[in-house]
């Protein structure tokens, strides 16, 4: 460990500042938020892929005991919703795109009388034809989901002339054909990746509460800023009218980025005049959540007989569902398709990433959104060309791997690049060149780099007279311990113990903006925000101390808890606690500094990691245990090594579900794996051993000099553990999750 | 969840009046399954909604578990498999039957799941779990699983329906020669567990003879047989609280070392557990060694029609019926 | 539907509620009784979230209709701590990083703390085996196993 032993707080394995309120249940959710005379929401939802609403008839509803508002969509106005292009209805008007599409809702005295006005309300559908497959749904006689994508607002331009296609992003970098004419080899390969539920145990939940022309939003969501401009789009209503509360989330993800059933409650609360909770099951959240996409992602890739990678087209397809609402980036497209060639050193490359509309339901953001699909074909593809030119998987990757001074495939200069050093690290950890101990077991590995997210954020912090400082942010913590994580910085720079540091979390009101949660952001701009607001306030309590002590306050330092007089004569000191309450005196109430911080630019630096995973493939049924992963990081100053591990920990696990146990099966348009008995999150008993190696500089932008780790530790694991099996067995499984019964085939199928 | 009348009763003589008196009523004793069923929301023209629940776990005496040497083990279709598990009259004596209720679902699950209920219990299968699917065994026309999805669909026996029998205690009973009371308007009768599950051929929408106004009130288990020796194996997905692709119950009686009788029993491949009087054919009258098992598990499977998405089940049962014998035996 | 009484006794307290009899007893805990512990994941009994104790045993909640519940002794999350002190094994979850979103917790805890009474010293094995209801989403389940493994140690 390179951390540095001066520091009390940083570093420290703390454990998280809500854990008291979370282990006693005390800690409120959305759906745990009590208010007197709430109303139960609910939403019918179309049984139908694709069709016309014919008619909608709720009388029956409305006349039910208990039922105290009842909407469709022709109740509403007639807005879009989305969170970059608006292509979405809150309630279907005319047509619905997928099943599982809100068409009416309604409020009730209880979730169970509730549940029944749904089946009281009559539906006449005709239904129209639809397509799932998105490979068909480019295709020119293909059923067209939308009239106009040029119309809605937020579109991606320009908009592409296949049908059903509304976002492509291409990227290129040399010269793709003289780098094909130049290669001694070309190898082709598609990779298919299925649907994966975030799996969040919180279901979404919301609750809108109007009260004197203000709007009160409980929402499980990551950012309540996003949540409240949206809110006001779609609403029709000034920003400010909405407050957003943040209460705990119960995991996110990627996943609660949009406002669900928000707008819905809004609309109930109207009607009744009374406040409306929605909670939806898991059952709603498996048919009509906002899962990762599908992927489809082909290569077509040079190389030079030596091993060189010199030319790599890549082509992802990505079925996004009946709408892109979800999908929050500029772009309108999948962020990770922009990193289809992986982390190599490649002269000439194009890389094309298309987003369509089909059948099914809509696609939306999930943990390093793309990323762990690519990754996966990367990584399986890599490997398979390694084998092919009889090379090691690791030297082929050694050779090719980006380095100091090197662009990434899509153009961009990288820096601190420790790309081979982790390599290396994992080899070792995982004893690579040491032979493996029984018959059909196999080892391989995969390689991702990621970068640190930014972006604007804001916290206020306070010291009392007592000297106990409260930081209040705006950007919930979804589990992943970010606000112990500002509780430690806090602590660290103004020298408290951490008992004398409370965060605390605010309203939409607190503060004029905050990004909120996503993107690997949180612990880089919130940390810094942090970081500065404490810088600021040890400034306001040195001046207090400097006047008492009667020096320059730039002559003070502190150490160990006091303000300390330097330069000549006898050294003078005046405590934290005692320079609080001067300065909270002199100021007459508590000390308070807000501070804004634009994480600016982060372009050029990135985290690597390596993944060995080691498996067990029983030759006759084709069942694969993952025995033990390896995950080689390249880190920064790491501030709390629990949540550290614990997202290095936690992200392993939810891709071992994606590689081999999860899938959200979609059938025509329906999705089958209804429960979470059928869709299977991984179980206390399926957990590998688990290595963790650190590879750690002090760099990075992140308070102390750290980087990012939440997005990282899940994209290698498929590809890692796809490599495995052929080492194991000698079959290649391109499509996820791993199956026995996909490993059974390909063995019957081997010549 | 949709609206229901909950009716507590305190014999089972109350319990079955209230099925017979209505249609649509359903004896509830634990609820893990039914209560999932009705949350979905699965109805159809044969599947009623079941909206008035008997409670039967309020029935004192239906949970007892009694133990003799000479009348064997009587089980009250009420006992929880945790107190099945735990009780020490079935683990000295009947250990397939303690290995084999400590497999189902959780142990939070198995603290209320009752072994009547999870002899009862619905099979799986996504097409009849998925309200959107009218399928044969709600009175629809159709099996979804044929043209869709089925890698845990039916290897063996499957016709019309091709659901898969879900219950780890099921199999057991069977190779334990167990028998079924049951109580009905008309009395009582005991039935074999050999004869209480039926197929699609015989009934498509049922799994089991119960009638709508009959309840399972105990099982009964004959003596220990003395040098006999048994095994249970299953195999899921993932390694705890799921469903079994293949389970296997394997009792063998031996006789200086040769197998005099045997019960070799399968769930997870056929729409009711599987007793593979095939293997049991090979291995009669002779030492288990390796060689005997493979050549028992090929003839168990040689009937397997299996599907689009399954096949790899077939090794999957070969396999555990190998491992199982080897284990049963101690060879 | 006719609403009817029932009679529960939570945390050592005696309650009475009317509702509907198609209720399962989370949800009658949560929002008639107020204490919102316990959970709701799946409503399936595929998450074990609403994990509380009935006379003592872990079972998931939510698959219980509310007249299942009367006559027994319920234990929820917020009667686990003793005169405001918490119990072992929740504040080894905070010290062990075994926590994250929280919202498996409570239930995740009421296993725990069952297996540990009746089983003090439980190999990994029978950790892993003995919470294998409960799922987790964030941690990828070691460091629970840790924090469990920490409470048994600490017993020893």
């Amino acid at each position: 460990m390179t951390t540095s032993p001066a520091y009390t707080a940083i570093g420290k394995p703390i454990g998280q500042i809500e854990g008291p309120a979370k282990v006693s249940g005390k800690g409120a959710y959305t759906a745990d938020v009590a208010l007197p005379g709430v109303l139960w929401g609910k939403a019918l939802r179309s049984p139908f892929p694709h069709a016309r609403i014919v008619s909608v008839d709720t009388s029956r509803a409305r006349a039910l005991m208990g039922v105290h508002g009842v909407i469709t969509g022709r109740d509403l106005p007639d807005v879009l919703y989305g969170r970059r292009m608006r292509d979405m209805p809150l309630l279907a008007r005319d047509r619905v795109r997928f099943v599982g599409e809100k068409v009416a809702a309604v409020a009730a005295e209880t979730p169970e009388i509730a549940a029944e006005a749904l089946r009281l309300i009559e539906v006449e559908y005709q239904e129209l034809p639809a397509v799932f497959d998105p490979q068909e749904a480019m295709g020119p006689g293909a059923p067209r989901l939308h009239d106009d994508v040029s119309a809605y607002p937020g579109h991606r331009e320009p908009v592409s002339d296949l049908t059903n296609v509304f976002s492509v992003v291409r990227r290129t970098k040399g010269d793709l054909e003289q780098g094909f004419r130049e290669s001694d080899l070309v190898f082709e390969h598609t990779f298919t990746t299925p649907a994966q539920h975030q799996g969040y145990l919180e279901p979404h939940a919301a609750l809108v509460d109007i009260q004197q022309g203000r709007i009160h939003v409980w929402v499980s969501n990551k950012s309540p800023y996003a949540v409240r401009e949206q809110l006001a789009q779609v609403l029709g209503v000034p920003e400010e009218q909405i407050v957003v509360h943040l209460p705990h989330v119960g995991g996110d993800f990627g996943g609660k980025g949009a406002l669900m059933d928000a707008p819905l409650c809004y609309y109930l609360a109207r009607a009744s005049g009374r406040p409306v909770k929605m909670v939806m099951t898991y059952l709603e959240e498996l048919m009509a959540g906002n899962p990762r996409n599908t992927g489809v992602i082909t290569f077509k890739t040079g190389v030079k007989r030596d091993g060189r990678l010199w030319a790599w087209q890549a082509r992802c397809v990505w079925n996004t569902g009946a709408y892109g609402a979800f999908l929050p980036i500029p772009t309108v497209n999948v962020a990770g398709g922009m990193q289809s060639a992986g982390s190599y050193r490649i002269p000439h490359v194009e890389i094309e990433s298309l987003c369509i509309y089909t059948n099914c339901v809509p696609r939306g953001h999930m943990r390093s959104p793309g990323a762990p699909q690519v990754c996966f074909a990367v990584e399986s593809h890599v490997d398979m060309m390694a084998r092919a030119l009889g090379m090691d998987p690791l030297a082929f990757r050694l050779m090719n791997v980006l380095e100091e001074g090197d662009t990434t495939p899509t153009g961009e200069a990288l820096r601190d690049v420790h790309a081979k050093e982790t390599l290396q690290a994992a080899a070792a950890a995982s004893g690579w060149d040491t032979p493996k101990q029984r018959p059909h077991h196999g080892r391989g590995m995969a390689l991702y780099d990621r970068h640190v997210g930014s972006g604007l954020s804001t916290v206020t912090l306070t010291m009392a007279e007592d000297g106990r400082a409260t930081l209040t942010t705006v950007a919930p913590d979804t589990g992943t311990g970010s606000h112990t994580i500002l509780q430690q910085i806090v602590a660290e720079e103004l020298h408290l113990p951490l008992s004398q540091v409370g965060v605390t979390v605010g309203t939409t009101d607190a503060a004029p903006f905050d990004a909120g949660v996503g993107g690997s952001r949180t612990t880089h701009i919130t940390g810094q925000a942090a970081y500065r607001a404490s810088q600021e306030l040890k400034g306001l309590l040195a001046a207090a101390a400097a006047q008492v002590l009667g020096v320059a306050a730039d002559a003070l330092r502190l150490e160990q808890g006091s303000f300390v007089a330097t330069g000549s004569g006898a050294a003078r000191s005046l405590p934290v606690a005692e320079a609080a309450r001067l300065a909270t005196r002199a100021a007459g109430g508590p000390l308070r500094v807000q501070i804004t911080h634009d994480g600016g630019s982060t372009a050029g630096i990135t985290s690597f990691c390596v993944q060995v995973a080691d498996v067990q493939v029983d030759p006759e049924t084709g069942q694969v245990t993952v025995e033990r992963i390896v995950s080689a990081h390249d880190v920064g100053t790491i501030i709390n090594p629990l949540g550290h591990q614990g997202q290095i920990e936690g992200g392993i696990i939810q891709s071992l579900g994606f590689a081999t146990s999860e899938e959200l099966v979609i059938e025509e348009g329906r999705v089958t794996t209804l429960h979470l008995g059928e869709y299977k999150l991984p179980v206390m008993k399926d957990i590998p051993e688990l290595v963790t190696v650190l590879v750690q500089h002090p760099e990075g932008p992140v308070p102390y000099a750290g980087k990012a780790i939440g997005e990282v530790s899940n994209c290698p694991v498929a590809a890692a553990i796809a490599n495995a099996v052929e080492d194991a067995v000698g079959v290649r499984i391109t499509d996820l999750p791993i199956t026995a019964e996909k490993v059974y085939r390909a063995l019957r199928a081997k010549p | 969840m949709r609206p229901v009348k909950y009716l507590a009763a305190p014999t089972w003589r109350d319990a079955i009046n209230a099925l017979a008196k209505y249609p649509t009523a359903k004896a509830i004793a634990g609820g893990s399954d039914l209560l999932g069923w009705i949350k979905d929301d699965i109805t159809g023209a044969k599947e009623p909604q079941w909206d008035i629940l008997v409670d039967i776990r309020t029935i004192k005496e239906g949970a007892a578990i009694r133990f003799s040497r000479n009348e064997g083990l009587r089980i009250g279709s009420l006992a929880t498999l945790t107190d099945l598990e735990s009780a020490k009259e079935v683990q000295e004596n009947y250990p397939l039957l303690a290995s084999a209720v400590g497999h189902p679902a959780s142990p939070g699950i198995r603290n209320v799941g009752t072994i009547g209920g999870n002899i009862n219990q619905r099979p799986r299968c996504w097409y009849l779990r998925g309200a959107e699917f009218d399928c044969y065994k709600k009175g629809g026309d159709f099996c979804f699983a044929v043209t869709g999805k089925n890698e845990y669909h039916a290897i063996l026996e499957g016709e019309l329906c091709y659901i898969v029998h879900p219950s780890d205690v099921a199999p057991a009973l069977l190779a334990l020669d167990a028998k079924a009371k049951i109580l009905g308007p008309k009395g009582e009768k005991t039935v074999p567990f050999s004869e209480y599950f039926v197929g699609p051929r015989v009934d498509v929408i049922r799994e089991n003879i119960l009638q709508h106004d009959e309840v399972l009130t105990e099982i009964q288990i004959p003596p220990p047989v003395p040098s006999s020796k048994s095994s249970f194996l299953k195999v899921t997905n993932r390694g705890v609280y799921d469903f079994a692709i293949v389970n296997i119950a394997t009792w063998l009686k031996l006789n200086n070392g040769s197998v005099e009788d045997s019960r070799i029993v399968l769930s997870g491949v056929a729409p009711t557990p599987h007793r593979s009087t095939a293997a049991e054919g090979v291995i009669k009258g002779k030492r288990i060694d390796e060689a005997l098992a493979k050549q028992a598990a090929d003839q168990a499977l040689v009937r397997a029609r299996p599907m689009s998405d399954n096949a790899y089940k077939v090794e999957i049962a070969k396999t555990l019926i190998r491992r199982s014998l080897l284990e049963a035996a101690g060879a | 539907m006719a609403k009817q009484i029932f009679r529960l006794k939570v945390n050592g307290d005696n309650y009475e509620v009317f509702v509907e009899p198609n209720r399962c007893l989370h949800e009658v805990i949560r929002d008639e009784i107020g204490l919102t512990g316990t959970k709701e994941g799946c409503g399936t009994g595929d998450c074990g979230a609403c994990t509380l104790w009935i006379n003592g045993a872990p079972v998931t909640s939510c698959l219980m209709l509310v007249g299942e519940g009367e006559g027994a002794e319920v234990t929820t999350i917020e009667g686990l701590a003793r005169d405001g002190e918490l119990h072992p094994v929740q504040k080894a979850f905070i010290q062990h990083g075994a926590l994250q979103c929280g919202f498996c917790i409570p239930g995740m805890i009421m296993s725990a703390a069952a297996l540990l009474r009746d089983n003090p010293h439980p190999s990994e094995l029978e950790i892993r085996q003995g919470i294998a209801g409960n799922l987790c989403r964030c941690t990828g389940y070691t460091k629970i196993v840790e924090a469990i493994e920490a409470v048994a140690a600490g017993s020893r």
